[in-house]
């Protein structure tokens, strides 16, 4: 008998289960354990079946929400993984690391009235599902008969992985070309093992491989092959470059160059791809600062400032030069970070960096700041305050200010087109650059986003890329 | 996984590989570095490309055992592989017509300027190559540079080979015969051998290219980790780099940025020494 809207509006929504605070900050297991199946059932039920479900609208790769959420309520969980497996290849990511609260949970009729209705946990049904797919659902790998075009696809992050997952769907011969040694992108390297495990990383690829999916690792596409080579030479009827935003920005204040100062991606790639945490038995080192002062409001710097105080950070201090409103992390990110004991040290904006006589960072001086009229973004401006400086004193400073556009791959292919800050440009519907035959999406094409936009561009230019590939014939196909 | 082909010892230390990277060789150029790791706990180091073979689909590195990666790879022999081999990174050498192009190389260091020799004597100067080392087991590749080069010199600093002296004395006798004059200056090795040459030539205002090797992770531009400061601006040597206008490089900083990990490095060689000495059979 399926429950009434007023039974489903009498559920209140169930928190995730999460290690304790001060355990989980000292490893580097994974902080959320996910909803038992009875719990998930009750919170799917909180769904009400909206006739006209905005939450479709908010998702970025239009996953038929309702749909799988009714099915988990049901429990029926193959049904529930097929109808999010055909929208989204990689859920269990996405259920991990999208920022619902501004996608399917912020349209939500449950999260009405703002700030006292709860939406139904999309996010953590959607990890479910996800995780119980890994372990029981079996792909119905449906190898379709090749086309006979080659396709590459420049990065294995978000944006590839799901581009290649769709091209090769439609039967064409995929190879992804990643420069580092793991697939995965900013999803090995850069999202923390307490937020999303590898093994979760490596199970979605290798699903993709049982596809029929190439990976070629250790390729640096500008470097090892260009772009021209690849298409001119090497047989590639299209390729979707997806290398992100792979540029770090620094401050440029003085004694940036000093021992123990990081970019965020440099500290994460220790950790997070090299394993550093595990040193010795790991090779690559890192320094684990006793105070650590990560700079920065967003994901990267709570990922940074988390991964410090789990190095043994006696103080992981977050300085971010506005307020807590104004921080673009994830909410869930923000109060994990919080629970774990770390310093949040607000309206503080960094001046110069200080070293000790022999080379190593000893404090930060910084300046106090108010929050005086919005700027561009909408945000208030943050204003220094003169005469206010202080010294905030730490042993490692992580620079987490966002990342650019990498030149490396622009600069080895004539004709590409950019724009002012060196992201490519491309036709807004079709995501095809000024390049015949090469689409772009992900943080190289919009700028440093999210892993949910980037896979809604592979989505996106798969589709474009397939009907690209309708009006040509294959490189490789005999006369 | 990448095989190795072939090693030849060079001197007691250092030793030279061929190895399988069909895709790194196609389209290397000389000045180009590799970045390796050799199994899946190890850590992603830079070495310098000494030669290639597009054709035969081969790369040649040359290794001097300084840490535990450099150490466990010169053990490795014909047959045995490596993990991951990136590349080819970094910007080409610009091979121009300087004339009288003079290549110093300190001790591995030379296995960096080995390469340019070929190219720049190719495209037309008169090479002359020094190699140096402390003492004449540490000076390598003087036979391969001769068969590239116009003129060489050995040298070392306790007279026991060839020039007695360190390649910053020989450059000096070369920069007084003014018979041939030069155009440029390549070089590679230890930071104080690179700060002592660019000093040496920058009152001549002779041009003076040098090869630089920070610590590296990612070699793609994207971590920052490798950054120096030329001319008053931060490059990142792996994208911008590995060469440099010497006379614009803040040695300084290069040398003490290379110090991060010392205690690190030595923690990795003493576990590394006790794992060979220790006869217990656990590790």
């Amino acid at each position: 008998m399926p429950l009434t809207p007023k039974e489903r509006m009498k559920i209140q929504r169930h928190h995730m289960p999460e290690r304790d605070p001060n355990q989980r900050n000292h490893d580097f297991d994974e902080v959320n354990l996910g909803y038992p199946q009875p719990l998930a059932a009750e919170e799917a039920a909180r769904c009400l079946h909206c006739k006209d479900a905005k939450c479709r609208c908010g998702c970025p790769v239009g996953i038929d929400i309702p749909g799988f959420l009714g099915e988990v309520e049901a429990g029926n969980l193959s049904k529930a993984a097929e109808i999010l497996l055909s929208a989204n290849a990689l859920p269990g990511i996405t259920g991990r690391v999208c920022p619902q609260e501004e996608q399917c949970e912020m349209v939500c009729v449950r999260a009405k009235p703002k700030g006292k209705g709860a939406p139904v946990a999309v996010g953590h049904l959607e990890r479910f599902v996800a995780d119980w797919a890994r372990e029981n659902y079996d792909v119905q790998t449906l190898i379709p008969e090749p086309s006979g075009f080659k396709v590459g696809v420049i990065g294995s992050g978000p944006a590839g992985l799901t581009c290649a997952g769709e091209l090769a769907k439609k039967g064409h011969k995929v190879t992804i070309f990643e420069a580092l040694h793991k697939p995965g992108g900013v999803l090995v390297y850069g999202i923390p093992e307490f937020r999303l495990p590898n093994k979760i990383i490596d199970a979605e690829v290798d699903r993709l491989r049982q596809m029929g999916v190439e990976i070629l690792c250790n390729v640096v596409i500008g470097r090892t092959f260009t772009i021209p080579q690849l298409m001119e030479e090497e047989g590639y009827d299209a390729l979707f470059v997806a290398i992100g935003a792979g540029l770090p920005i620094f401050m440029r204040i003085p004694g940036e160059n000093l021992k123990g100062v990081y970019s965020a991606n440099e500290y994460l790639t220790r950790v997070n791809l090299m394993g550093a945490y595990r040193f010795p038995a790991n090779d690559t080192p890192i320094v684990h600062g006793r105070r650590v002062a990560v700079i920065g409001g967003g994901n990267v710097a709570m990922d940074a400032v988390r991964t410090a105080k789990r190095l043994g950070a006696q103080e992981a201090m977050l300085i971010y030069r506005r307020s807590r409103a104004e921080m673009p992390a994830r909410d869930e990110e923000i109060a994990h970070a919080e629970e774990e004991g770390i310093d949040f040290r607000l309206l503080c904006n960094p001046t110069r960096i200080l070293g000790s006589d022999d080379g190593w960072v000893r404090g930060l001086e910084c300046v106090r700041m108010e929050l005086g009229e919005p700027d561009d973004s909408g945000r208030r401006r943050p204003v220094p305050i003169e005469g206010s400086e202080f010294v905030v004193d730490c042993d490692v400073v992580i620079e987490a200010l966002g990342a650019g556009a990498n030149p490396l791959l622009p600069n080895a292919t004539p004709g590409l087109k950019l724009n002012k800050w060196g992201y490519i440009e491309c036709d807004p519907d079709t995501l095809m650059t000024s390049i015949p035959g090469v689409f772009t999406g992900g943080d190289i094409m919009r700028g440093a986003a999210t892993v949910i936009l980037a896979m809604g561009d592979g989505k996106t230019a798969a589709q474009h890329m397939h009907d690209y590939l309708q009006t040509k014939v294959p490189a490789g196909a005999s006369a | 996984m990448y095989k190795i082909l072939d090693t030849k010892q060079l001197a007691s230390d250092v030793k030279w590989f061929r190895i399988e990277a069909p895709l790194v060789a196609k389209n290397r150029q000389p000045g180009q570095f590799v970045i390796i790791r050799l199994c899946e706990t190890g850590e992603r180091i830079p070495l310098t490309i000494a030669h290639s073979d597009a054709k035969e689909g081969y790369i040649e590195l040359i290794v001097k055992a300084i840490g535990k990666t450099t150490i466990e790879l010169c053990k490795k022999e014909k047959g045995d592989t490596l993990a991951d081999v990136m590349g080819p990174l970094g910007k080409p050498t610009e091979i121009e017509k300087v004339g009288h192009a003079v290549l110093v190389g300190g001790g591995v260091g030379t296995a960096v300027i080995y390469p340019l020799a070929r190219a720049l004597k190719d495209a037309g100067n008169y090479v002359t190559s020094i190699t140096g080392g402390r003492t004449k087991e540490l000076v390598v590749l003087e036979q391969e540079l001769r068969e590239v080069s116009d003129q060489v010199f050995a040298t070392t600093d306790d007279g026991s080979y060839g020039f007695h002296g360190t390649v910053a004395d020989k450059l000096k006798e070369l920069m007084d015969d003014k018979e041939r004059p030069i155009g440029a200056v390549y070089c590679a090795g230890p930071v104080p051998m690179m700060r002592a040459i660019a000093e040496l030539t920058r009152p001549a205002g002779i041009h003076t290219i040098v090869s630089l090797n920070p610590i590296m992770v990612d070699g793609t531009g994207m971590c920052g980790g490798c950054r120096v400061s030329v001319g008053g601006e931060t490059k990142f040597a792996c994208v911008d780099g590995p060469e440099f206008d010497g006379h614009l490089v803040d040695f300084t900083e290069l040398w003490d940025r290379l110090g991060a990990y010392r205690d690190q490095e030595k923690l990795a060689l003493e576990r590394l020494q006790h794992q060979h000495e220790c006869k217990c059979g656990s590790h």
